[in-house]
């Protein structure tokens, strides 16, 4: 029996200029569970884009998207948010509120979902989630602005993490970071990974070392469609001209 | 001249043209702008009854709109008030009307400058502040962020500050009337000499409490008014640090423009409301 894909994408496109031209240009995609698939591709074919698809913030012009077996496009409000809540997301620039500490960021979605939960337990969790992404007790008062950019995705991940999602994506979580943070950064997401047995991760980034580093599957995308999904070793020995010139340039310049 | 006319006929016209064609622009933009904040208004207003209420976050906006803008409102409010007793003093002193000062004074501001002022100002200070806060938020993906969480980042941003704006604008503008008329008490009495008992008997004679409250309904809309249309520029910005800033000027300069707009509109709503329940 095939393995039910934790992201199942059938010919999405999505069109901005009502339907002149389109940045994603019929996906097909199958993101398989439990494991880490990394998407990558240049500036401009349409990763972010696909990730704020599978995150529901954006609506497809046509195709079909499933996210954990239903479709993301057929439920009620009331069903997103349900599905929602099984999504964690890294954001680029780990889009903290500045207003809260870290130590509240990471609360905020504990103290909306799970209202079950009194203050001290809430407090509790978030605690262990700050502590398990790696960042200091003495950080955890301190407002985002205070802390330094691999501290921020630390808390980012936290916050993320907080309702033990299904799946986790991580939207450029290398880009500006230098190489010491960059190599910080992927270890947390292979830490996160093992320490979460059974979740997904979707990793989207154009730095191909942590690409191969971390990702179990691969998906390089172009033009708006999936020039090829596979293992890391099918891309390392991959024919398409333009996978070929992709790594090769980004091992380069790495 | 005639020749030049002839000569530059259709540059001219061209000119002109294009001149009104702005215009037209401007006014086009201003109702799109118009009708996408009320729909924004309204899709926001539906969720302060959903639960979960956001008490704690109203109180915070509340604390925001309202205790911080109450020292510019005070200074307002008290020059206002001296500024329009002193010239209303000097115009009645003309006819010997000297008496109906106070009343006359008590009306402008309670029913006209009061709101309208309160509504300027708040729109500039506190209006101003969220199209900024809600639209570096945007841009720097904090609203994706709450609605990937699951929540509802209009339930949780706008509709609290709708609630906050509604009830803390006529506090503002009954502390403004109030500040105003003893400005207008203390240029006419302690200053100018007028009768003490003539001028609050006067007050008292004219000023029903319906104005009063005509003004502080004005503010509420006022309140509503600038809340829909700053929240909704800055929830909608895009473009980094220059769409934030474009997005504050818009809200503010709107707002101050609708509020302005639609001081005329309810003063004759109001008053309309007032003769057929027969409290006018």
């Amino acid at each position: 029996m095939k393995e039910e894909a934790a992201v199942d994408i059938r010919d999405l496109k999505k069109s901005f200029d009502g339907g002149k031209s389109f940045v994603l240009n019929g996906i097909d995609l199958q993101i398989p569970r439990g494991k880490i698939t990394v998407i990558i591709g240049y500036s401009g074919t349409g990763k972010s884009v696909l990730l704020k698809h599978i995150l529901g913030l954006l609506h497809p012009t046509s195709g079909k998207l499933e996210v954990l077996g239903k479709d993301l496009w057929g439920m009620s409000q009331k069903e997103l948010i349900e599905m929602r809540k099984r999504l964690g997301v890294l954001f680029q620039y780990a889009a903290l509120f500045d207003d809260m500490s870290a130590l509240e960021n990471v609360c905020f979605p504990l103290n909306e979902h799970r209202r079950d939960l009194s203050a001290a337990k809430v407090v509790e969790i978030a605690t262990k989630k700050l502590e398990s992404s790696g960042l200091g007790r003495e950080h955890f008062h301190k407002l985002p602005s205070e802390l330094s950019g691999g501290m921020r995705k630390r808390v980012g991940l936290a916050r993320a993490l907080a309702l033990d999602p299904d799946i986790i994506l991580y939207d450029e979580p290398t880009t500006g970071l230098d190489p010491v943070l960059t190599e910080m950064v992927d270890d947390l997401i292979l830490s996160t990974h093992e320490k979460h047995p059974g979740s997904t991760s979707v990793v989207v980034t154009h730095d191909l070392f942590a690409a191969f580093r971390i990702g179990q599957h691969m998906v390089m995308l172009d033009k708006g469609k999936v020039l090829l999904s596979g293992t890391p070793e099918d891309f390392e020995n991959s024919d398409v001209e333009l996978v070929k010139k992709f790594i090769e340039k980004g091992f380069k310049k790495g | 001249m005639i020749a030049y006319w002839k000569n530059h006929r259709q540059k001219v016209n061209d000119s002109i043209d294009r001149f009104f064609k702005g215009i037209a622009k401007k006014a086009v933009q201003f109702f799109e702008e118009c009708g996408r904040s009320t729909l924004f208004f309204v899709e926001s207003a539906k969720l302060v009854f959903q639960k979960p209420y956001r008490v704690d976050e109203i109180i915070r906006h509340m604390e925001f709109i309202g205790n911080k803008s109450l020292l510019i409102i005070i200074l307002t409010g008290l020059f206002t008030g001296l500024a329009l007793a002193f010239q209303i003093y000097l115009g009645f002193k003309l006819v010997n009307a000297t008496n109906l000062v106070g009343p006359t004074v008590g009306l402008g501001i309670t029913r006209e400058l009061g709101p309208v002022l309160t509504g300027l100002i708040v729109a500039a200070r506190a209006g101003g502040a969220m199209a900024a806060r809600l639209g570096t938020m945007r841009v720097s993906e904090q609203i994706d962020a709450i609605e990937v969480m699951g929540i509802n980042p209009k339930q949780y941003l706008i509709a609290p500050r709708i609630v906050a704006a509604v009830i803390a604008m006529p506090l503002l503008c009954a502390v403004f009337d109030f500040v105003a008329m003893m400005g207008a008490k203390f240029i006419c009495i302690d200053f100018l000499g007028l009768d003490q008992a003539v001028f609050w008997d006067k007050i008292q004679l004219w000023l029903d409490p319906g104005d009063i409250n005509q003004g502080l309904i004005k503010a509420a809309i006022f309140g509503m008014a600038f809340t829909a249309i700053c929240t909704n520029r800055g929830f909608n910005a895009a473009g980094g640090a220059k769409g934030v800033g474009e997005a504050t000027n818009q809200g503010v300069v709107n707002s101050m423009v609708m509020i302005i707009i639609l001081n005329f509109f309810l003063t004759n709503i109001i008053r309309f409301a007032y003769a057929v329940m027969g409290w006018g």
